[in-house]
Formats: structure tokens, C-alpha cells, sequence
């Protein structure tokens, strides 16, 4: 099991996006995909950027091409977690 | 350009984790930072997964066949020398099938920036053995090991007469980024090889095995030494694979050396309509 306590939850849009920290293992595939919504830390994690503009499917696409699905995304409109699903 | 502008609306079509998304993303953030767009660049890509990347990237392509990605690069080089070209190529597109090219290529350091994405097998044919592999990798063309040595990228590039020689880890993209940087900015042949992690059918290299293993060359290594360059190119193993800049030289360029295009890039000049009857008449 992972602690996910600490892993910030960020809003934008429609969409609420966590990172698990401890799954996360610094591959860079969602930095790639949407820039504006992730960075990689110093400790090779990706955090998120509050204030992103992208476009939500881009952000899901940026959560699906993770390895290790360590991005989740839950649509708050409808309260359905979107990714993983 | 700005990052969605080099974007296209064709969605990437890796696999989740793959080592080209970060490969995609350095190279685009080094095309802002620098400004090459359709005025002053121009890419090349090989057959195999890399080669997507030209799909996803809005700038003017050219796609070779198998292990071509080289020659095509050098005509277009030799066409208009003032554009920068870029060619991505894979391990096995660039040592297996382009093998020959890589060789002559290097030896006449033609001014290419070259992005090798090493995932050690052929990826987008699902998994088999590529002249990179490690001895005894099992995949679908070797169910019982692999029985060939694997070449050694650096060691061959630096051999055949390349003036920059370099290796990357994919998933650092802010250092990848500043090596695609360095690379172009060199003039003559650019050698990088970029260890990509291919999340799918790789499962010896992933980013773990590379991030855990890896190390960047400081500032107390010389990579205008050739010999010591050899040398290092020579380690590749737990906790010892480097990466950085192992190998910089000093020679002219094959571009500098024609004098047909000293003055003036080939594609700018006026066609010659000259009468060919007397060289005819001479060696007929």
C-alpha cells in the first residue's frame, strides 16, 4: 500500500488530478504530453502546476500514458473517477 | 514557435511510459528555446517507433526507409546546407539495417544532429533482437538468449570519425534538452545516443535500471581526448553507465568542404543549362 495522504490534489477545470508520489517514477510521459499541467521536482517527481490552461483531454491523456498510473483523475461534475478506470 | 504550435493534432501512439514521449518533449522544448521551425529546420526519421515522432511534430519531415533515415538527411544537408537537420533514428534502424550509412556518415562528418533512441531491441515489430542488445536478452527472435555481443554505439561513432559524441538518458528531459542544444549548435556529425526505456518489451532497461545506474560525466572529464573518450565510451554496467558529452573533435565538416556551396546553399542557385554534346563527344 502507498501513503497518499500528502499527494496534493489540484482542480482544474473540470477535472481533480492527484499525483501518487510513491508510485511515481519520474518517466517524464505526462510532462511530454501536457507541459503546462506537469513538471518533474528535483527528486525526478512529477508535480502538478496549479493554474494549468490545457485542455482536459489533454490532461487525461497525459494521466493515461503514465506506466505506472500514478496520476489520478476524478471528474468532478459527475464525481466518477476517470483515470484509472 | 511556441509548445502547441510544434504540436500536431495527431495524438502520440506510444505505449504509456515510453522513452520517445520524453525524447518528443526535449526535442520540442530545444526547438523553442532555439527557434527552428519551418524557416531554418527540417527532420528526418528512420523506420521503427522513433519514427512516429515526426507525425506528432509540426516542422517539415522526411521519413526513409529502413535505416535510410541517413542518406536521405545528407541530400537534404547537401540541398540546403543552411537548414539544421535533425534525424531520429533507432538502434536498430541505425546499427542493423543503416549500419553502412552510420559509418560513412560519421567518417565525413556531415553537419546532422542524430538522435539515436536506444531502446536495445525493435520495438515497433514487438520486441526482437536489435545489433544493441545485451548478449543472452531473451525476446521473441531469441527465446533462448541472445547469442551476439551487442555493438557499442559510441565506441563505433567515435571510431568512424564523428565530432560529437554524446549519450542521454531520456526521462532527464531538462539535460536532454540542453545536449540537443550543444548538439546542433556543433558543426559536423552529432552522435547522441539516448537510452530510451521501452516500458512494453523491455523489461531489463526500464527507467528505474537508468536512473539507478547512471551517471553525468563532471567537469573534470575531457572530452576533447580522444583516447580517454574511447575508453569511456567502454563502460556500460551497474552504477557505471555514463552520460554527457564523451567525445568532441575539431575537423571541417563534409558541407565546408564543396565548394560548389561555399557561396550559396544548392537550392538557392540558378540551374546550369549547359550543352552536354562535347562531353559526350569526349567520352563516348
Amino acid at each position: 500500500m502507498t501513503d497518499q495522504s500528502q499527494d496534493k490534489i489540484i482542480q482544474l477545470g473540470k477535472y481533480k488530478v492527484k499525483v501518487v508520489r510513491n508510485l511515481c517514477i519520474g518517466a517524464a510521459s505526462c510532462v511530454a504530453i501536457s507541459p503546462d499541467t506537469f513538471v518533474l521536482d528535483g527528486q525526478k517527481k512529477a508535480v502538478i502546476q496549479e493554474g494549468s490552461q490545457d485542455v482536459p483531454e489533454n490532461i487525461l491523456m497525459a494521466a493515461q500514458s503514465c506506466p505506472t498510473a500514478a496520476i489520478l483523475i476524478t471528474n468532478t461534475e459527475t464525481g466518477e473517477q476517470v483515470w484509472p478506470s | 514557435m511556441t509548445l502547441p504550435e510544434l504540436t500536431t493534432p495527431c495524438s502520440p501512439t506510444w505505449c504509456p511510459g515510453c522513452g520517445n514521449l520524453p525524447i518528443w518533449a526535449a526535442f520540442k522544448n530545444a526547438a523553442v528555446a532555439q527557434g527552428w521551425d519551418n524557416t531554418n529546420t527540417a527532420l528526418v526519421a528512420g523506420i521503427g517507433c522513433h519514427g512516429h515522432l515526426v507525425n506528432f511534430t509540426k516542422l517539415t519531415a522526411l521519413e526513409g526507409l529502413h535505416g535510410r533515415a541517413l542518406p536521405v538527411a545528407c541530400g537534404l544537408k547537401l540541398a540546403n546546407h543552411a537548414l539544421n537537420v535533425f534525424v531520429f533514428t533507432g538502434d536498430g534502424d541505425c546499427f542493423g539495417e543503416g549500419g553502412n550509412h552510420l559509418l560513412h556518415t560519421a567518417r565525413r562528418n556531415h553537419d546532422l544532429t542524430v538522435l539515436m533512441h536506444d531502446n536495445g531491441l525493435y520495438a515497433l515489430t514487438t520486441g526482437q533482437t536489435s545489433p544493441l542488445s545485451p548478449h543472452g536478452f531473451t525476446t521473441k527472435s531469441t527465446p533462448q538468449g541472445n547469442p551476439d555481443e551487442p555493438l557499442n554505439p559510441l565506441a563505433i561513432a567515435i571510431a568512424a570519425g564523428a565530432t560529437f559524441v554524446a549519450r542521454a538518458y531520456a526521462g532527464d528531459i531538462p539535460t536532454l534538452t540542453q545536449l540537443i542544444i550543444a548538439a546542433q549548435q556543433h558543426r559536423g556529425f552529432a552522435f547522441v545516443d539516448v537510452l530510451q526505456p521501452c516500458t512494453t518489451y523491455n523489461k531489463q532497461f526500464t527507467h528505474q535500471f537508468f536512473q539507478e545506474n547512471t551517471y553525468q560525466l563532471d567537469s573534470a572529464y575531457d572530452p576533447t581526448n580522444k583516447l580517454a573518450a574511447y575508453a569511456k565510451a567502454q563502460d556500460f554496467g551497474l552504477k557505471n553507465i555514463p552520460l554527457g558529452l564523451i567525445y568532441r573533435g575539431e575537423k571541417p565538416c563534409y558541407e565546408a568542404q564543396i565548394p560548389q556551396i561555399q557561396t550559396t546553399p544548392l537550392v538557392r542557385q540558378s540551374l546550369v543549362r549547359d550543352n552536354l554534346a562535347q562531353l559526350f563527344k569526349t567520352y563516348t
